[in-house]
């Protein structure tokens, strides 16, 4: 009997044990699911590129990269019954490209409705149900154009076919802009709009006046309220570009006191020549300008299962090579589709901690796509400055705009001396307090056998100060040329000159007997004639 | 009992050469050579190194799923069912050869799966016929000992499979190789058989050059070539109006080679000046800034040595951006090369010798030859039946200058036999004269064409007729020494008495 008890005793101190393991282990797993370690899911209906769908799905996400959110995308057609839960997504969001291809998934639509975390719907398609947990009514408006204002400024917007509006909205709705028609026979309207845990944008850029309310609505959306300023970037800079004219641009915005980035590609090969020498002299040149320095990443040729590696190679010979020559970046600059490809991001990104994502080029070539978006420590949005230039506020050029994200406002690396002069008027023209690195940025970027650090002002190079433009650095040489040993090539250098030597020796005996034979012939000729 | 021996070997030696020629030898052994490697399965080829879209979509085929790049031939094609909205991004005459293989594999294996061995085949056949007649017109009218070893050695130098490989792709080299031996043979024949259907014999020359120069962009400067071997027809013309047929032969050579020089698509053109720029002028030089600068191009561009214009991974700027074609393309054309390399001519000699070194090496190294699945690595070399190419390839030396002596001293050698054959009133030795001189433009000026126009991009393939004209005039050299015609041409009755 006794012994019967203790064998439940001991049966319960197991189950008790295991149980309390296996509780740990869950709670664990909700306390990892909880933090800010959730993604967003990007639900978006087709890639239509006559609205440049592309760009509008690469906005979103580097949007959210942005405000620090990790995003995972995904096409409606894709998407898998039960996926999006509570407790695996903080948030959602419905991106519809084609109104006119009507695709539907229930049971996306289903999950969605069950969802209790964020959800933002943008674009076109927004359902009775969503627009109830927005707490506003649909109002659908064709072919109209708008003006879109806030705070002061506002910008015309392109010709809109068909937009759907919100009317009837409650107090504790945040609104961001207003659209306003040129006629009188339309009410002015929001465009961004947080009601509590659901926002609503009728449409989205990814550029321009536009996108800076979007940006500041997801911001509201995720609960972010910090305002930055732009960072001034000389993007489509690399190795071949006029370096007079980019010193010569580095130099005025200096003496305007305007800080900049330049986000520069670099070459990892050829380093000896005096063309990577002047390049990376001007660069260092820059920085000494209150300038910073972010490394693009190359452009892809074409991958294969190598990429990765090929790419982390590459990354550290640039890196290096950069670094004995006083040139430190403070971060790394990509298009965005490298933030959804898992090479490219664990081989190019994420040595940084800060980010500038680009728009996308023309044709994206992936080595490992995964569509997870990641973020990092800083990531910046890069902006065209052009997209903004067409916004007014009644009296001058745009004035003060309100960043929400991290933004890099863009412009390219100008081709000639008129186009320094126009970049320059430009960017002297906007009245907006820049960001300057040497007062905020802090930033941290890793090389196999480098790491380097800026920290307001101040250049690192594995922790040791740099006093830029004055004193050489001694890294490790990258990547020493290796020599090829050629086995017989000694043998061949010298077989040239022993045929030459050959051949020449031929000819001559040649052309002698050639000449001998002749005479022979000729003399037996001449002597058969004289015995006849 | 070693007399009859001996004399069993004589009669059996001679029901043999009354029965079997030399050039039936060669055809038959060629046929079993090639047609093993070709045809029975597991067939051999040689794989895609990126440029077979260009045959492959413009003549109604498209790739099957799991298409292998580089490292595996692909078996089989799909046939396009539907319009072919594909136009030819060159001007060729490729597309005939493979629209013909399209074709037969329709009438004999599907409508909708194309094998690649149809393509080896348009390519075999024409092959063996342009065996038959090298052989014959290298032999002719011997059957001795040493035609049949001449026999042999064609077969050792022409069924290499480094050469046969290619029946089996989409490159436009087998054309250009069955091609040039019917040229080859059919100017020969009309010079030392004069009653051999010489009508027949004359319009296969001009067509099968003229097919040679529209098979491939960089054959236009063929043109110049094939008309200097040409000129040789002159001696055997007998009437006024032959020379005017020969004249006009000439004129649709020349035209032929301009046509297709004209041709050539913008894309080719811009690549190509990329190519000549970054694997020519930047290559073996030391640091090249300061050259680009004082030719009047930015020194920065000197970064962009051995670049590809298609990027095998990654790379600072696209080639084909409008910033690399405005600074780098538009400036450097193809004056400011030749201009360049005049004023650095032991550059010029350094990528001369690279192109030397390249010309006898015929294997296509950079894709592989087997099919997948046939327990063979990727981009595995056929080891079969390539004596001539390795041991070419790995002897032949290096040094443009030794081509430039061995080509003097060629010329010097048919000049003799020329000049012995005019005071005769002997047509042979003249018209063998200008082919040989014809075929020694192609060996020495092409390599220099090729360094021009696309540095050392691409050199093995460039080069492709060199080592084919360098093993014709060499064939011909040794089959004269072995028939005692290298010097003068006999006559029939002394030919009689050798």
């Amino acid at each position: 009997m006794r012994r019967k008890r203790r064998i439940t005793l001991w049966g319960l101190l197991l189950l008790l044990v295991v149980g309390g393991g296996l509780a740990s282990q869950s709670t664990s797993a909700v306390a990892a699911t909880t933090t800010a370690d959730r993604r967003v899911l990007i639900v978006y209906d087709a890639i239509n590129p006559t609205v440049s769908g592309q760009k509008k799905l690469a906005a979103v996400q580097r949007l959210l990269a942005s405000l620090n959110v990790k995003t995972q995308t995904e096409r409606l057609s894709d998407y898998q019954a039960g996926q999006l839960t509570t407790r695996r997504y903080q948030g959602v969001v419905t991106l519809n490209n084609w109104e006119q291809g009507r695709l539907h998934n229930t049971a996306f639509v289903r999950d969605r409705n069950r969802f209790t975390g964020r959800q933002l719907h943008i674009g076109s398609g927004l359902s009775a149900q969503e627009a109830h947990r927005l707490g506003a009514t649909r109002q659908r408006v064709y072919h109209q154009q708008f003006v879109l204002h806030d705070g002061g400024n506002w910008q015309l917007l392109p010709f809109s076919t068909d937009l759907t509006l919100l009317n009837g909205l409650s107090r504790h709705t945040q609104t961001f802009g207003t659209l306003r028609t040129q006629g009188a026979g339309l009410a002015p309207h929001a465009y961004g709009v947080v009601h509590g845990k659901s926002a609503y944008l009728p449409y989205l850029t990814a550029d321009g006046f536009s996108l800076t309310v979007a940006s500041r609505t997801l911001a509201a959306l995720f609960g972010q309220s910090r305002t930055n300023c732009p960072l001034l970037t000389i993007t489509g800079v690399t190795p071949y570009t006029n370096l007079a004219r980019l010193r010569r641009l580095g130099q005025r915005l200096y003496q305007a006191g305007i800080p900049f980035a330049v986000s520069t590609t670099s070459v990892a090969d050829n380093t000896t020549f005096r063309a990577f020498k002047r390049f990376a002299q001007t660069l260092s040149e820059l920085e000494t300008e209150n300038g910073v320095i972010f490394l693009q990443a190359p452009v892809v040729g074409a991958t294969n299962r190598q990429s990765g590696q090929l790419l982390e190679q590459l990354m550290v010979g640039q890196l290096n090579q950069l670094g004995q020559r006083q040139v430190l970046p403070v971060g790394i600059s990509a298009p965005a589709y490298w933030n959804q490809d898992r090479a490219f991001r664990r081989h190019g990104l994420q040595r940084a901690t800060n980010v500038l994502l680009l728009p996308n080029p023309a044709t994206t070539t992936f080595a490992k796509q995964d569509n997870l978006g990641t973020t990092f420590t800083q990531t910046w949005y890069g902006l065209p400055l052009r997209s903004l230039q067409t916004v007014e506020n009644g009296h001058h050029a745009p004035g003060d705009l309100s960043w929400a994200v991290p933004t890099a406002l863009t412009v390219p690396m100008p081709d000639s001396a008129k186009g320094l002069t126009a970049t320059f008027k430009q960017v002297t023209g906007l009245t907006t307090r820049w960001y300057d690195p040497s007062q905020q940025l802090t930033s941290r970027l890793t090389s196999a056998s480098a790491t380097f650090r800026y920290d307001h002002g101040s250049y690192f190079l594995n922790g040791r100060e740099i006093d830029v433009g004055n004193s050489t650095v001694a890294l490790p040489r990258f990547n020493p040329r290796r020599k090829n040993h050629v086995a017989l090539k000694g043998y061949f250098r010298v077989q040239g000159w022993i045929l030459w030597i050959f051949f020449t020796i031929v000819l001559v005996i040649l052309v002698i007997f050639i000449i001998l034979g002749r005479r022979i012939y000729r003399r037996m000729f001449f002597q058969n004639s004289k015995r006849r | 009992m070693g007399h009859i021996l001996k004399s069993g070997i004589v009669a059996a030696w001679r029901w043999f050469t009354r029965h079997v020629s030399p050039a039936a030898l060669a055809t038959v052994l060629a046929a079993g050579i090639a047609g093993w490697l070709i045809f029975v399965p597991p067939f051999h080829g040689l794989a895609d190194n990126g440029d077979f879209y260009r045959a492959i979509f413009v003549n109604g085929l498209y790739k099957l799923k799991g298409y292998h790049m580089l490292g595996y031939i692909n078996p089989q094609l799909g046939i396009m069912r539907y319009f072919n909205e594909t136009h030819a991004a060159v001007f060729s005459s490729q597309p005939l050869f493979v629209r013909l293989a399209v074709g037969l594999n329709k009438l004999f294996y599907s409508r909708t799966v194309f094998d690649l061995r149809f393509m080896g085949l348009v390519y075999y056949l024409p092959y063996l016929g342009a065996i038959y007649l090298l052989t014959s017109a290298l032999t002719h009218p011997f059957r001795r000992l040493r035609s049949y070893f001449l026999a042999l050695l064609v077969v050792f130098i022409f069924a290499d499979s480094s050469f046969t490989l290619y029946f089996n792709s989409f490159f436009a080299e087998p054309g250009m190789l069955v091609l040039a031996l019917y040229a080859f043979a059919a100017i020969i024949l009309l010079g030392r058989r004069p009653d051999f259907h010489p009508r027949w014999m004359t319009l296969l020359y001009f067509v099968s050059v003229m097919f040679l120069i529209a098979n491939k962009q960089q054959n236009a400067p063929l043109a110049l070539s094939y008309v200097v071997a040409s000129l040789g027809l002159f001696m055997v013309c007998r009437h006024r109006y032959q020379a005017l047929l020969v004249v006009a032969g000439m004129a649709g050579i020349l035209v032929t080679g301009v046509l297709t020089y004209t041709l050539i698509t913008k894309q080719f053109n811009d690549i190509n000046q990329y190519q000549a720029v970054t694997h020519g002028v930047l290559l073996h030089t030391g640091d090249p800034s300061r050259k680009l600068k004082k030719q009047g191009v930015s020194e920065q561009f000197a970064l962009m040595s051995a670049q590809d214009y298609y990027p095998k991974n990654f790379a600072a700027i696209s080639p084909s951006s409008d910033y690399v074609h405005r600074h780098l393309n538009q400036k450097t054309g193809f004056g400011w090369i030749v201009r360049y390399y005049l004023n650095h001519p032991k550059q010029f000699r350094t990528l001369l010798d690279v192109a030397a070194g390249d010309m006898m090496i015929t294997q296509v190294k950079a894709v592989g030859d087997y099919q997948a699945g046939t327990g063979h690595q990727a981009g595995e070399q056929v080891t079969y039946f390539t004596g001539f190419s390795a041991v070419a390839g790995a002897f032949f030396p290096q040094k443009f200058a030794f081509d430039l002596l061995l080509a003097v001293a060629l010329v010097i050698v048919f000049g003799v036999g020329a000049y012995n054959d005019w005071k005769a009133r002997q047509p042979m030795g003249v018209l063998r004269f200008f082919l040989v001189v014809g075929l020694l433009t192609i060996f020495i000026f092409v390599p220099i064409i090729s360094i021009i126009g696309d540095g050392d991009a691409d050199l093995a393939k460039h080069l492709f007729m060199v080592p084919v004209s360098l093993d014709l005039i060499l064939l011909t050299f040794v089959a004269d020494i072995l028939n005692h015609r290298l010097w003068h041409t006999p006559t029939a009755e002394q030919e009689a008495d050798a």
